[in-house]
């Protein structure tokens, strides 16, 4: 039986990430004894790129580095213990099984990261107990395998208490099996340097957006729970940075993207217009 | 002959009074080209005028007066209506015999035949009649030809309507000089043109100058059945300014009826009249809207209708607080992360000096949870300065919690207790932080800074020259936190306090610092 393996993400590059406080140290150490990690944060506040960021840093110099370092998986409301363990697919004449990320993680010893896990399917959270204690092991039940997991496997999954609700709240048999890391945005020093780095905007228009953001995410329960994240001022950063003018850029990478209410959007965008100098 | 007939009207008239029938004796000679007729004719009526009562002697001696002034028609004549009128009391002549004299050479068919059909119709109303000489003795004194017409038409209007109007027109002649739009009006009712009369004198001196633009409205609205409703409208554009009320007149004219005339001007108060265009604009728009209807109309004039206010606020581009309450909460709850209300200004807004409310009784002011703005703004011709102002006030107010006025309010209450005047150590705090938060804000929100300037220019356009030395150095403060200059010779305090707020200004001192005693 052949498997057939998807090109994944080979992270040759390191990825940027501005520590925010002592996550990276925590992050290593748990690693260091093999403990599943749980992020929690609100929308784009940096939690993918950090783990990017330290599946680079643990596995750019092993003798061992797996050719995928890092499988992620976007966790949705269809997503099955299939789709993380793997599948039976007809090629041609053949059957052939095809690894899930979550498989080929385990085998592979990489670094399996379920963003949002609390979308994913009940069966697929319960599937992953078995790799966060201490058996460490995946039962392949349409193979008929029970997989032992790779000395360097790592199950890091991430959450958003913000906007996910009761009936979407992590177990607590799942939640009491993970070292909790906790994000929250950047200060605004912080921020402005990180829109700096990743959209190539001048520091002056960063430190106008991470203000714009910094304010903004003072507006609580007005249809959006959580502000701007930090990945919308890079975009409105990258606009800018193209040319926009800096109105225009927050009104599309900011102001229509964090509410649909108009009131919301007027308030935010005379916000915006006090921040940035008047055209010309 | 003749002289057996001027003779023997002599001894008559002798009998009654000797100058008298002297006096007659003495004119009749001069009047030597008249046939014995006319000449018997003048003598009839000089005594008939003579035995017709008490004081009667009084017209005869005017006729005879007139005597050397008239022709001999003319004087016949005179003679001729005088005896008509003459019988009950000796006014009416009197008073016609006095016109005369004071108007030898008008038309006499003008005067007498009003007076005659008065005396037939009302003939012991002597007040009357004498009264409707007098009258016209006026008006051909004081009023143009085309008026002393319509006053006569007048006359003999009232004549066929009854006496007491009548009367009341010959009481109020002598306070109104403008009868041919008295006339108009009587045209339709003669209630309305005494209405007219009534308040002609008060519309005169209130319109001097401009009364052809009220008469043209109210002749505009002879359809007009509540003339005093009217009358009194008109008046009461008294309590505003001269071309406010020029402009009401003017619109008033493009109006379909009296009822929409008087809803405008009852309305008029609350419309913007420093701007005729807007005022003018909202009228033409009254009447495509109203598309014919009267009722709706006179509703959207009186400014009762929600969709006339609202045309209204548009034309002016008034920013109303109500209009955009969320929208402000948002952002104050942005720029402070937290919950501050915004309400509108009260009488007596909590932490506001009283001397302070006086001067700027519209100005923002906060306290620890709430935000206090105007209801609503038409500062600027349109809607996007009059939001701004709001804009501009909220980031002010949150200034005081963003740039740390409270942070180190300690050090500068300690300051402040070093002054021996209270009072003005509380002015030059507010003074003071005033500009610091602004400066902060063109710092921090470069995006407001036409904005600010634009509203600092304003407010230092409106600045009054400083009487007193001590408020002059307040002034100083104040022209220097609106970053402009205080006019006249500098004095060196002065330039020590600017150089304090320089510093602050450009972050090189803080609060405390600004206000140490020297």
């Amino acid at each position: 039986m052949k498997t057939e393996v998807a090109s994944g993400y080979t992270l040759k590059e390191e990825p940027y990430y501005l520590p925010l406080a002592d996550e990276v140290e925590l992050f290593l150490a748990a690693y260091s004894q093999r403990l599943p990690v749980l992020l929690k944060g609100p929308t784009g506040c940096g939690k993918t790129r950090f783990v990017e960021y330290m599946a680079h840093r643990i596995y750019r110099e092993g003798p061992d580095t797996p050719e995928q370092p890092l499988q992620t998986v976007a966790c949705h409301e269809d997503l099955s213990a299939t789709d993380l363990v793997g599948r039976f697919l007809l090629k041609g004449e053949e059957t052939v099984w095809q690894d899930g990320p979550l498989s080929r993680s385990v085998k592979e010893g990489s670094i399996c990261y379920l963003d949002e896990i609390v979308e994913a399917r009940k069966d697929s959270t319960v599937l992953i107990h078995s790799l966060t204690d201490h058996r460490r092991i995946l039962p392949v039940e349409k193979l008929g395998l029970i997989l032992d997991a790779h000395p360097d496997f790592l199950l890091v999954i991430s959450y958003n208490p913000g906007y996910q609700n009761v009936l979407k709240d992590l177990k607590t048999s799942t939640r009491q099996r993970f070292v909790s890391i906790e994000f929250d945005y950047p200060n605004l020093e912080e921020e402005a340097a990180i829109i700096v780095h990743e959209s190539g905007v001048d520091s002056g228009n960063a430190e106008r957006l991470a203000l714009v953001g910094q304010k903004v995410r003072n507006l609580h329960g007005h249809g959006f729970d959580e502000g701007v994240s930090t990945r919308l001022l890079v975009y409105a950063g990258q606009l800018i940075s193209q040319g926009v003018s800096p109105e225009r850029a927050c009104d599309a990478a900011i102001i229509r993207a964090v509410s649909d209410d108009t009131e919301v959007q007027r308030a935010v965008a005379e916000l915006v217009g006090a921040i940035f100098p008047p055209a010309g | 002959m003749k002289d057996d007939i001027i003779r023997e009207a002599a001894l008559r008239l002798g009998t009654i009074n000797r100058k008298t029938g002297d006096r007659f004796a003495e004119v009749c000679a001069g009047l030597g080209h008249l046939s014995p007729e006319q000449l018997s004719q003048f003598a009839e009526d000089a005594i008939a005028i003579a035995d017709s009562g008490w004081r009667s002697f009084e017209p005869l001696n005017l006729l005879l007066d007139l005597g050397e002034r008239l022709n001999a028609e003319r004087l016949i004549r005179v003679a001729a209506c005088s005896r008509q009128i003459s019988g009950y009391s000796c006014e009416p002549a009197l008073a016609y015999l006095q016109l005369v004299h004071s108007h030898p050479s008008m038309e006499l068919d003008r005067v007498e035949h009003p007076g005659l059909a008065l005396h037939k119709s009302y003939q012991h109303a002597s007040t009357l009649l004498a009264g409707y000489f007098r009258s016209a003795a006026g008006i051909l004194d004081h009023c143009g030809i085309s008026d002393q017409d319509a006053w006569f038409s007048l006359v003999r209007r009232f004549s066929q309507e009854g006496r007491d109007g009548l009367q009341e027109l010959i009481r109020l002649t002598p306070e109104c000089r403008r009868w041919q739009t008295a006339l108009v009006l009587a045209e339709t009712n003669t209630a309305n043109c005494l209405a007219y009369l009534r308040r002609s004198a008060a519309l005169e001196q209130m319109f001097a100058g401009r009364l052809d633009a009220v008469d043209q409205v109210i002749a505009a609205c002879v359809d007009c059945d509540v003339p005093d409703t009217l009358l009194a409208a008109l008046l009461a554009l008294a309590r505003l300014p001269a071309p406010g009320q020029n402009l009401l007149l003017s619109l008033s004219l493009k109006l379909p009826g009296s009822e929409a005339v008087i809803a405008l001007l009852e309305g008029a108060v609350e419309l913007p009249l420093d701007r005729p265009e807007v005022v003018s604009d909202w009228l033409h728009y009254s009447l495509g809207e109203a598309a014919g209807n009267n009722a709706s109309l006179v509703a959207y004039l009186r400014l009762e209708s929600l969709r006339s206010r609202e045309v209204l606020k548009q034309f002016r581009g008034e920013v109303s607080l109500a209009d955009h309450q969320r929208t402000f909460d948002l952002l104050v709850e942005a720029l402070s992360a937290r919950e501050l209300m915004i309400d509108t200004i009260p009488d007596e807004p909590p932490g506001v000096a009283s001397d302070f409310r006086r001067e700027y009784p519209v100005a923002p002011g906060a306290d620890a949870r709430t935000i206090y703005l105007p209801g609503s703004i038409s500062f600027f011709d349109n809607s996007e300065d009059n939001f701004a102002f709001y804009k501009v006030s909220i980031f002010h107010q949150i200034g005081f919690v963003e740039f740390g006025c409270f942070s180190g309010i300690n050090d500068v209450l300690l300051q402040l207790e070093s002054y021996r005047d209270e009072r003005l150590a509380q002015a030059l705090f507010r003074i003071v932080e005033d500009a610091r938060i602004d400066w902060q804000l063109e710092t921090r929100y470069p995006g407001l800074v036409p904005q600010l300037r634009r509203l600092k220019g304003l407010a230092l356009a409106d600045r009054k020259p400083p009487l007193t030395r001590r408020v002059r150095l307040l002034e100083v403060l104040v022209r220097t936190g609106l970053d402009g200059e205080m006019p006249g010779e500098a004095d060196p305090e002065w330039q020590e306090m600017e150089e304090r707020l320089r510093l602050l200004m450009l972050g090189l001192s803080f609060l405390a610092r600004a206000l140490t005693i020297p």
